[in-house]
């Protein structure tokens, strides 16, 4: 496992290297590899219809509300420590600091995560990683790329999503044990959020005439509001003015 | 030299003159395009908060299917501009549409639209909207595109959804012409799957409506 971490880290740096410019910024979809999206989202339509989502509905039927939060409440948690890491280098010392503040008395208070009181302070829940630490140092979004078993992404949010899984401190200072059992906390958590999604998910796989560019631009325009929290402008438009106008 | 510090004077008075008159101008310049737009955001507000209350309503009544879609799109077309969407949506090609074919399409939108987000409803049971301020808004052209104004759905239990809706008084009265849930406009959603359809139909107008109308229920 670790030699397939490395190796995954080596890859991915280069790949970062390469994370390339949209060359044209009025369009808001950049797909230089949409031949290999295209395959790997057939696949991955198919594995969620075959495997993902009925094993998430069938966790989301059994296992009661409360117990499914306090799994979600656990694994995020426990993401604290790395989140220190990424709002200090992001120069981010507020975010840092609630950070630390939601770690500190949800793991003294609340059962070692399973309970959030942090929500209840105003501390509310905000992850990071490598994908926003690299937007703050200008590395571009890169091209749409969707991975097998992956799902949607782009260049930069892949490559940050492997130095995460490689470089998250919590795995380093743990036991196997708890190592194991954070990585089984993390594929419940992954079931419960395709559960909590399955009319969307459903939506955008099932009844889309064209589910791979209707997954493409709800990816792209989610994973842009989520870093920034106020909606870009251009998402706003005077549709007057296309309408009666020059569109 | 006497006669020069009266004209200084007069000078200075009329400098005086000028200054307050500049003054008072710039004041009400200031001051009225701000009321204006306060009036603008505050009745964007009012116009987010009746629909949202019919909405909610809507969501709890029990109803369901056909009749849950069709309150659903009577409740769309008393708040949002239901025609200008439906335009925006099919971009170009809504140009070389013919009336009866831009009418009909209208419809089918709507009904369509009603029904993809209606089957959602039942996520929402339970569900409070909480207004959150607005703002006025540009395009990327520097137009204005009307107010902004924010919402948080609350779902006991489950995670808040951000809600953005944008509003416009460009028909005469505020009505909502986007919403952007979680970042993800509905739009630029539409606009992709009406574009789909369209190339799946070989371009075909009449094709298109026959499908809408074939996912409204």
């Amino acid at each position: 496992m670790n030699i397939s971490k490395h190796a995954a880290v080596v890859l991915l740096l280069t790949a970062l290297g390469a994370c390339s410019t949209n060359p044209n910024p009025d369009d808001p979809v950049y797909d230089p590899h949409e031949e290999f999206n295209r395959s790997a989202h057939s696949l991955n339509v198919q594995v969620d219809n075959a495997v993902y989502g009925p094993v998430s509905r069938t966790y989301g039927t059994i296992v009661p509300g409360m117990i499914r939060t306090g799994i979600t409440n656990f694994k995020r948690n426990w993401e604290n420590p790395n989140y220190i890491i990424h709002y200090s280098l992001q120069g981010e010392g507020e975010l840092a600091g609630r950070s630390f503040m939601r770690f500190g008395v949800n793991t003294l208070f609340g059962f070692g995560g399973i309970l959030d009181w942090g929500q209840d302070l105003g501390l509310e829940y905000r992850d990071t990683g490598f994908d926003e630490t690299f937007l703050a140092y200008g590395v571009p979004e890169g091209g749409y790329l969707e991975l097998p078993f992956g799902g949607p992404g782009t260049e930069r949010d892949w490559a940050g999503w492997a130095l995460d899984a490689a470089t998250d401190p919590v795995y380093y200072v743990t036991t196997v044990a708890a190592t194991r059992t954070l990585l089984v906390i993390a594929g419940l958590d992954l079931a419960n959020d395709r559960y909590e999604l399955d009319t969307v998910v459903d939506e955008l796989y099932n009844n889309s005439t064209d589910s791979y560019a209707a997954t493409r631009i709800a990816y792209l325009e989610a994973m842009r509001a989520s870093y920034g929290g106020e909606t870009e402008l251009e998402a706003l438009e005077d549709i007057y003015g296309d309408v009666y106008g020059d569109f | 030299m006497f006669t020069g510090i009266s004209e200084m004077n007069a000078d200075m008075t009329i400098d005086r003159r000028t200054v307050l008159t500049g003054l008072a101008a710039s004041a009400v310049a200031l001051v009225m395009p701000r009321m204006a737009f306060a009036d603008a955001v505050s009745r964007a507000q009012q116009h987010v908060s009746a629909a949202s209350a019919e909405l909610s309503s809507l969501v709890n009544s029990g109803k369901s299917g056909a009749s849950l879609y069709r309150e659903f799109q009577r409740i769309m077309s008393k708040y949002a501009d239901m025609p200008v969407v439906a335009a925006s949506c099919l971009g170009r090609d809504w140009r070389s549409a013919s009336s009866s074919q831009k009418k009909a399409y209208v419809n089918a939108f709507q009904g369509y639209l009603a029904a993809k987000y209606g089957r959602q409803f039942g996520d929402f049971t339970n569900a409070t909207i909480q207004m959150e301020g607005g703002r006025e808004v540009k395009d990327k052209k520097g137009r204005s595109a009307g107010v902004e104004v924010f919402t948080t759905v609350v779902r006991p239990g489950q995670e808040n959804i951000g809600v953005n809706w944008q509003i416009s008084e460009r028909s005469g009265s505020p009505k909502a012409v986007n919403l952007i849930i979680e970042g993800v406009s509905l739009l630029s959603n539409e606009r992709q799957e009406i574009g789909a359809m369209l190339d799946a139909q070989g371009g075909s107008i009449d094709g298109l409506i026959h499908q809408l109308q074939s996912r409204a229920a």
